[in-house]
């Protein structure tokens, strides 16, 4: 077993992944077809528990999203590896092959998995996580039913992931503006509970994340404070070590607000979490 | 957010006006810059600065223009919103060309790509936005405790009929986007849908599943680790009986019988012989026909099952089988046998067993030796004693002065057995 596989998921799902052999080897297969689906497999699972750790939900209901995330791409293992990194449009045949992963899951599960009760969740979210809140997107499923619960969570992570994330033929798109393309999702593409929740757990402006202030310096969004408002986290300008907590939501800082995020290799920085 | 502000801007600006998507600023006619918010003027900006470009040039577009390009953009939106990876910003038509001179009415500008710098008209009017805070997005942000609430419970208690409903649509799904039917080695993963259903008392929801996967489930069908598995998992109750045998309509009754001879002691054999007797029930006249067929262990089973089912057109293939039953010493089957063919037409079978105890010199080319004659006798007689009625009896008063010996003294016997059992 890749031990480097068990740290990674030990650490989003915060516990050895005791019993979990099948399940390990299925994201090995992952890694091995398409790194790139590997590693987007682990900040999904990562936004996903984190969104379900802030909801509150139950310890055991907590994993089964983190696995149900960290598999939601399972599909993928029967989308050929040249198709998944192809830069330039993809012909109508090969757009079908990619949006056939979600269908694709099926087998995948079958071939890698056993089955038992808790695969309905985890199958449910591989074959719904492009499907839309309003029912309109692929593959299609019976208007009468509701989307998995877990599907509509990794929907939205996976979306933001995949805007986020560097492509070859594309530079990411900064968290806030990730978050303000997906605002605009609401209550059709996505959950808007869910969307609601998603935001609020990040903030406007995640922490971690360079900014433009007002005034026109650089600096670091260092946390939120419980009840501040979205786009008024404390931060910290550059140069980060000396610099003091400014928190945006303190009266004395009324004038100062948050421009826009940038891209900190812009600047030469290099932000470590 | 309705675009219908971005609209008014470019109005206002004489239908010419520059946006500097990175930066967030308008640039007026007098070259002068104002600070926009993108979220406020059209969120739609958001994408396109998302997506590298810099700066929009609007070049005297119409209403009309202006709004088809911004339900194009906000379609494809949508589109990257739904699937980032796929949506390939290379297909997308960003700028809206004039119909008649092929130039970019509205051009967009990508961070590499310098704009034309024609100069400015003069501007009608120059407006100031209001500088307001960032919103995060465009809607309300509260998250509703009520409708957070409800989405937890949901995810503690995911209800089964959702679950198999959107299995069922998984599967639908899966023939549609494959063409026909599931592929074989699928078979075990719908197996254990069934077996989910079954284990919540689905039964009608299991019934479907095998009606709309007949064909890839006949191997599961034929395997008995998973028809027991299948059959043990739950009791039906006596009003679910005929929907519950549907699920396992695709089992062999040979496979059935095969199981009840295997699996005495199992759960799963109150199961089978429930099955079975609604199988009888449905279909005795095939069941008939495989009894004739089939070896004399399945026949021991199927004529316990089909007793009330023999009418007097199957006279003479019982007949045959009787006698056929007659040269082996299994009783057991002998008895069953002749039960059958006393019901299916007694008066015509007592009849006719009065030959195998008159002297005829028919029987004699038949039984070259007494004493199989005498052994077929005892035997018969033994069948009719378990078959006791008051028809038996005169048959065997009738028969009583043609038997000799050994079989004499049987007929003694039972006819004293009879009475005293009448008197009783």
């Amino acid at each position: 077993m890749n031990n480097q596989i068990i740290r990674q998921v030990s650490a989003i799902l915060e516990e050895e992944p005791i019993g979990c052999d099948q399940e390990l080897e299925a994201l090995a297969k992952i890694k091995k077809h398409d790194e790139y689906t590997y590693l987007h497999s682990l900040n999904v699972a990562r936004l996903a528990f984190n969104l379900g750790k802030k909801l509150n939900i139950s310890r055991l209901k907590l994993t089964e999203l983190g696995w149900a995330a960290l598999l939601h791409d399972l599909g993928k293992l029967h989308v050929p590896i040249e198709v998944l990194n192809k830069v330039s449009k993809f012909s109508p045949q090969e757009l079908a092959t990619m949006q056939s992963h979600p269908v694709a899951s099926l087998v995948a599960y079958f071939n890698h998995l056993s089955f038992e009760a808790r695969t309905f969740d985890r199958l449910s979210a591989a074959f719904e996580h492009h499907q839309r809140y309003d029912l309109k997107g692929y593959p299609s499923v019976k208007s009468k039913i509701s989307l998995h619960p877990f599907s509509r969570i990794i929907a939205i992570c996976d979306t933001f992931d995949a805007m986020t994330t560097d492509r070859i033929y594309q530079r990411r798109i900064l968290p806030d503006l990730a978050l303000k393309i997906m605002a605009q999702g609401y209550g059709t593409i996505f959950d808007p509970v869910v969307l609601q929740a998603f935001i609020t757990s990040l903030g406007a402006f995640p922490v971690g994340g360079l900014v433009r202030l007002s005034d026109q310096s650089l600096a670091i969004v260092h946390q939120y404070h419980k009840g501040s408002s979205l786009d008024r986290p404390v931060v910290k300008k550059l140069p980060y070590s000396d610099s003091k907590e400014i928190d945006l939501s303190a009266g004395e800082y009324e004038g100062l607000r948050i421009l826009r995020s940038e891209f900190p290799e812009d600047h030469g920085i290099e932000i470590r979490n | 957010m309705s675009p219908q502000k971005l609209t008014s801007v470019i109005e206002s600006e004489n239908h010419f006006l520059r946006l500097k998507l990175v930066e967030a600023k308008l640039v007026h006619s007098s070259g002068d810059q104002s600070d926009i918010s993108l979220d406020e003027l059209w969120p739609t900006l958001n994408f396109l600065k998302a997506l590298g470009f810099r700066e929009i040039l609007f070049r005297r577009p119409s209403n009309g223009q202006i709004s088809s390009w911004m339900g194009r953009l906000e379609s494809y939106q949508q589109l990257f919103i739904q699937d980032p990876e796929y949506a390939g910003a290379g297909e997308f038509v960003w700028n809206e060309l004039d119909p008649e001179s092929e130039t970019s009415l509205i051009e967009c500008f990508r961070a590499n790509a310098e704009p034309s710098t024609q100069p400015f008209e003069e501007t009608v009017q120059v407006i100031e936005l209001r500088l307001g805070p960032v919103p995060p997005m465009m809607s309300n942000l509260s998250v509703d405790e009520y409708a957070l609430r409800a989405f937890i419970n949901e995810i503690e208690g995911n209800k089964l009929e959702d679950c198999l409903a959107r299995f069922e649509s998984i599967f639908d799904e899966y023939r549609v986007t494959q063409g026909l039917n599931l592929p074989d080695d699928t078979s075990s993963l719908v197996a254990s849908v069934i077996c989910f259903a079954l284990e919540r008392k689905q039964v009608d929801k299991a019934r479907s599943l095998v009606q709309a996967n007949e064909k890839i489930l006949k191997n599961i069908f034929s395997d008995p680790a998973w028809i027991i598995r299948l059959l043990e998992i739950y009791e039906p109750k006596t009003t679910e009986i005929q929907s519950w045998s549907e699920v396992f309509k695709l089992i062999a009754t040979t496979q059935i019988l095969d199981l009840i001879q295997s699996q005495p002691a199992t759960k799963a054999a109150r199961q089978l012989v429930k099955l079975m007797s609604i199988r009888v029930g449905r279909e005795h006249e095939e069941l008939i026909t495989l009894c004739f067929q089939v070896a004399t262990a399945k026949q021991k089973i199927l004529l316990q099952w089909l007793s009330p089912h023999w009418r007097p057109k199957y006279y003479p293939q019982l007949w045959i089988q009787l006698e056929k039953s007659l040269q082996s010493s299994d009783l057991e089957l002998i008895q069953l046998w002749m039960q059958a063919l006393l019901r299916c037409y007694s008066a015509q079978a007592l009849e006719d067993l009065k030959n195998y105890f008159y002297p005829m010199s028919f029987w004699k080319r038949i039984w070259s030796k007494s004493q199989s004659k005498e052994d077929s006798q005892t035997r018969l007689l033994n069948a009719l004693n378990e078959n006791r009625s008051t028809e038996i009896l005169k048959f065997l008063k009738d028969i009583r002065p043609y038997v000799r010996g050994k079989s004499a003294h049987h007929v003694e016997k039972l006819i004293s057995s009879f009475k005293e059992r009448k008197a009783s």
